[in-house]
């Protein structure tokens, strides 16, 4: 439910990530290709999601764990979700 | 809000029970806010792990390597006192197997936070770097929250819980378990799986006792304390039930060919209330999320109707056998 969920913040989001990934907060830049600057492989890429999900309240389908390729991307997708 | 007076963790000394033979030295205390202590310990190919983890193919548990993380931290944690205890596994994250032979080194930047230390710990073999293992210390154990209510199980009693001795459920037996799983002693720590919803949750046994191998090295002299069941054991066996969760569909009880499941990382793993020989837990792992081959499990266990043990999150996948047998030195033992 979206009035459960957290709202969206990009600052907030950055660091959540970083938490996830074990990463210093500055080095998840907007456009860090999370792959190939911030060693993620595909185990953690689904942790983000599932995270994801339940901080956020939504549901990422399969093809669209793709998509979580740097901030920029899984902000444009989380706000594509609660928008609807 | 419950507080256990000297609960897990502090009480690991050099006669502690433990699922690690080798000593965990220190090599330099370090600094905090300078520089990481380091420990080192060497994993001998006689570790008495590697006879069931695993047969013919011998490779550290995960929750062994955590093991020597969490000894080198209270080895090293710099305000030194008998109340420090584990309070959570934050995260851990496997990324390299550790094999006989190798020694395993450990470097370990502590922070103070909200009064209760906090170390990152990385750990490496020659070959490489083997984990990353986050873990959070507090006086006496910290402040502990209420266990939340369990979901998607039936409580026992509970007036829809099937007639009967519950004991008498059996979904999987002691001798099925080891065709689903291929950990074998002293590694099999599940001794009967009592409900299993595929693709959705299992619940197990965990029958402890006095007579396990990590409780041959105590002297008579021993306290309670020392018998409290290894936590990163306990942890590992709830693992194995969300193991037989993912692999009932595609069993591979051999680790040399084929794919062979692995652990990925554990993430916020909280210790309850300290378990000791007699206790009979009982763990229910639930499948969050499956994404092909890797699935993300959660769940807790309990014993003696309490929570003992949380487990946040917990990543499992498949790698062919190859790419395991291909780490290990050529030539080697």
């Amino acid at each position: 439910m979206a009035d459960t969920a957290a709202a969206l913040d990009l600052e907030e989001l950055r660091a959540f990530v970083a938490d996830v990934l074990d990463v210093e907060e500055e080095d998840v830049t907007d456009d860090a290709d999370f792959v190939k600057e911030l060693g993620v492989d595909s185990l953690m890429a689904l942790e983000v999601m599932v995270v994801l999900e339940k901080k956020y309240s939504v549901k990422l389908r399969e093809q669209e764990m793709k998509e979580i390729t740097c901030l920029r991307n899984v902000h444009d997708l989380l706000a594509s979700k609660l928008g609807k | 809000m419950t507080c256990w007076p000297r609960s897990w963790g502090n009480e690991v000394t050099a006669t502690a029970c433990g699922p690690v033979d080798g000593a965990v030295e220190v090599v330099d205390p370090g600094s905090p806010g300078k520089r990481p202590a380091r420990t080192a310990v060497r994993i001998d190919a006689t570790e008495r792990v590697f006879a069931g983890h695993f047969p013919g193919f011998p490779v550290l548990p995960g929750m062994c390597v955590v093991e020597c993380a969490h000894r080198g931290a209270l080895a090293t944690l710099p305000e030194p006192g008998e109340a420090w205890a584990l309070m959570a596994v934050e995260s851990s994250r496997f990324t390299g197997p550790v094999l006989p032979g190798d020694l395993l080194t450990c470097e370990i930047t502590w922070s103070r936070e909200d009064g209760a230390w906090r170390c990152r710990v990385a750990a490496a073999t020659p070959r490489g770097p083997a984990a990353l293992v986050r873990l959070r210390y507090a006086r006496d154990g910290g402040p502990r929250p209420a266990p939340e209510a369990p979901r998607g199980f039936q409580t026992p009693g509970a007036p829809s819980a099937p007639p009967g001795n519950p004991a008498h459920r059996v979904a999987i037996t002691a001798s099925a378990l080891k065709r689903l799983l291929p950990h074998r002693y002293p590694m099999l720590l599940v001794d009967r799986v009592t409900e299993l919803v595929p693709g959705e949750r299992a619940t197990g046994w965990k029958a402890v006792s006095g007579n396990e191998p990590w409780y041959e090295g105590l002297p008579d002299k021993a306290t309670d304390q020392d018998h409290h069941y290894p936590w990163t054991v306990l942890v590992e066996s709830w693992c194995q039930v969300a193991a037989v969760l993912a692999t009932r569909d595609r069993p591979n009880p051999d680790v040399l060919s084929g794919q062979v499941m692995l652990l990925g990382g554990i993430t916020d793993a909280r210790p309850a209330r300290p378990v000791a020989p007699g206790d009979l837990v009982e763990h229910r792992a639930r499948l969050t999320r499956r994404v092909g081959d890797t699935f993300v499990f959660e769940g807790e266990s309990r014993a003696g109707g309490e929570a003992v043990l949380t487990v946040g999150r917990m990543v499992m996948t498949t790698r062919p056998a190859a790419d395991l047998t291909a780490a290990a030195p050529a030539g080697g033992e």
